[in-house]
């Protein structure tokens, strides 16, 4: 699967790998209530999700809610003060008010405290304190901590499954994309920003358009209309195809006659390592991600099935989410974490890069809606895929896989 | 003498343009870019680019940390503003593509510590 596309933009990489085959792919996947449910039930019930970092839980008492909504579910990431993260349901043992009632990207605190009746509990969960306990009738407040959640930490990365006992490890889960990912320091880099939406269209589709380069002559022609592609090479081919049993990694390369804007060439200049191009092939190769070697490397995609993104740079990465609400309703997070900045010029030099992802995400998500309105608009019933979009077909056939067995 | 040597009237000058703008947070800031006009943009764009360097630059003797306040937060948030305003010129060519996802949809969080 290596085949490197600074030397080679004319290969295809589908045939390398016959089992996906090169038919269309149904409709029905991204409009059946029928699929969406079996989907959530054998899928979203059996997986682990990326959250968040855990450089956002720095702190003894730092934590992160997160709001899980085809689980109905809204869960309290923290920091103990023994230093581990814990997870819990975000619901007060009393009479199941939420302790925190707003989704929030990082705070801190000693204590939760239910805004209901002030039921407060300790950082790991235990019950701390109720106002009034001696009007209670044979409680054991033992048995009254905060329910508990599955979570794990690789890597520096924390993640979320929803049975109380998966059947394996995060490591375990991750397979050969951890192995991939294992040197890659996740856990050095610092959130710089954070944006989420709620788009009405099938996670499928939100998720396909973000594994596959093709769009982006046409799509980001404002945003980055010289960073992946040029004059001797129209469109942004990725390479490196790498699939790793349900998850799958892909290289994104860079225009090699890109010439920065003005601002952007001076936010290179002030932003430090985070954006610095120095010694780019040798760090990388440090992190293992360009494994394919390009000369023009970008950033690596990296996509653990179903639906986290970890989209990896040497100074950089930026993850997404995309949680299912409904069969056309996707609440999507996106994350840019980069190196951490010592001074004022080196965070003002990065604001350029956070505005110009943030743009381009903007032109991501007009494409999105439109595209479920056509599907469900009867007018096709299949869609036909590319040699560049073999990463949505992998996506396809492992789902098939899954939900065939039930 | 420093390259990047700016007079205290400048900068004064400066913390006073962004005394005058609410750009304390990126939502505020984007907010902000679609309130004006591409003409009003080029002309803030065109007025501070020539020092956005040596501005950069004088804001590294403030010590980063994020109880940073006063004047000096106001002349850091203008620069961050100065970012966002260059992408419209550089790039997208007007204020807020109105062929593009509604903004108002779009949450933008207030990442502290950075």
């Amino acid at each position: 699967m290596k085949k490197n596309y600074a030397e080679n933009y004319e290969t295809l990489y589908t045939p390398d790998i016959p089992e996906l085959g090169t038919g269309p792919i149904s409709v029905d996947s991204y409009i059946s209530e029928e699929i969406y449910e079996k989907e959530i039930e054998y899928v979203f019930r059996k997986s682990w999700f990326y959250v968040c970092s855990a450089s956002e839980l720095k702190e003894t008492g730092s934590y992160v809610v997160k709001e899980i909504p085809h689980l109905k579910k809204s869960l309290i990431l923290v920091k103990d003060t023994s230093g581990d993260i814990k997870g819990f349901e975000n619901a007060c043992k009393h009479r199941g008010n939420r302790l925190i009632y707003d989704e929030c990207p990082g705070k801190k605190t000693a204590t939760f405290v239910c805004p209901f009746h002030g039921w407060a509990y300790n950082l790991d969960g235990t019950l701390r304190g109720i106002p009034e306990r001696d009007r209670f009738f044979d409680i054991d407040t033992s048995t009254l901590s905060l329910t508990p959640i599955t979570v794990a930490v690789w890597n520096g990365l924390v993640f979320y499954h929803p049975e109380s006992k998966p059947e394996k490890s995060i490591k375990e889960y991750l397979g050969g994309m951890g192995e991939s990912l294992k040197r890659y320091p996740f856990g050095e880099k610092v959130k710089a920003a954070e944006w989420s939406v709620e788009v009405d269209a099938n996670w499928k589709v939100f998720v396909d358009a973000f594994q596959e380069g093709y769009h982006v002559a046409v799509v980001h022609k404002r945003t980055a209309p010289k960073l992946f592609t040029g004059s001797k090479r129209p469109s942004c081919r990725l390479s490196n195809f790498r699939l790793h049993e349900n998850h799958r990694a892909v290289t994104t390369p860079m225009n090699p006659d890109f010439v920065p804007s003005e601002t952007e060439a001076l936010s290179f200049k002030l932003a430090g390592s985070a954006l610095s191009q120095d010694g780019m092939a040798q760090r990388a190769e440090d992190m293992g991600i360009n494994p394919g070697g390009e000369k023009d490397f970008s950033f690596d995609i990296n996509v653990i099935f179903p639906t986290t993104f970890l989209d990896t740079s040497v100074g950089w990465y930026f993850s997404y989410e995309f949680w299912p609400v409904s069969k056309n309703k996707t609440k999507w997070v996106a994350k840019f974490y980069a190196d951490p900045v010592k001074t004022w010029s080196e965070r003002i030099g990065l604001e350029f890069t956070i505005v110009q992802l943030r743009e381009a995400l903007f032109e991501d998500l007009t494409t999105i809606e439109m595209t479920q309105k056509g599907l469900e608009s009867g007018a096709i019933q299949q869609i036909v895929l590319s040699d560049q979009e073999l990463a949505i077909r992998h996506q396809h056939q492992v789902l098939d896989k899954i939900l065939s067995n039930y | 003498m420093d390259t990047f040597d700016i007079s205290v009237a400048d900068v004064e000058a400066f913390i006073d343009m962004a005394k005058r703008m609410d750009i304390s947070s990126e939502f505020k800031r984007r907010e902000q870019r679609g309130k004006l006009s591409m003409d009003e943009i080029r002309e803030f764009y065109e007025e501070l680019q020539p020092s956005i360097e040596k501005l950069a630059k004088h804001c590294d003797m403030y010590t980063y940390s994020e109880s940073i306040a006063g004047d000096e937060l106001h002349l850091i948030n203008l620069l961050k503003f100065y970012m966002e305003l260059a992408i419209t010129v550089e790039f997208l060519r007007e204020p807020m593509p109105s062929d593009l996802f509604p903004a108002n949809r779009f949450m933008i969080a207030d990442v502290s510590g950075f």
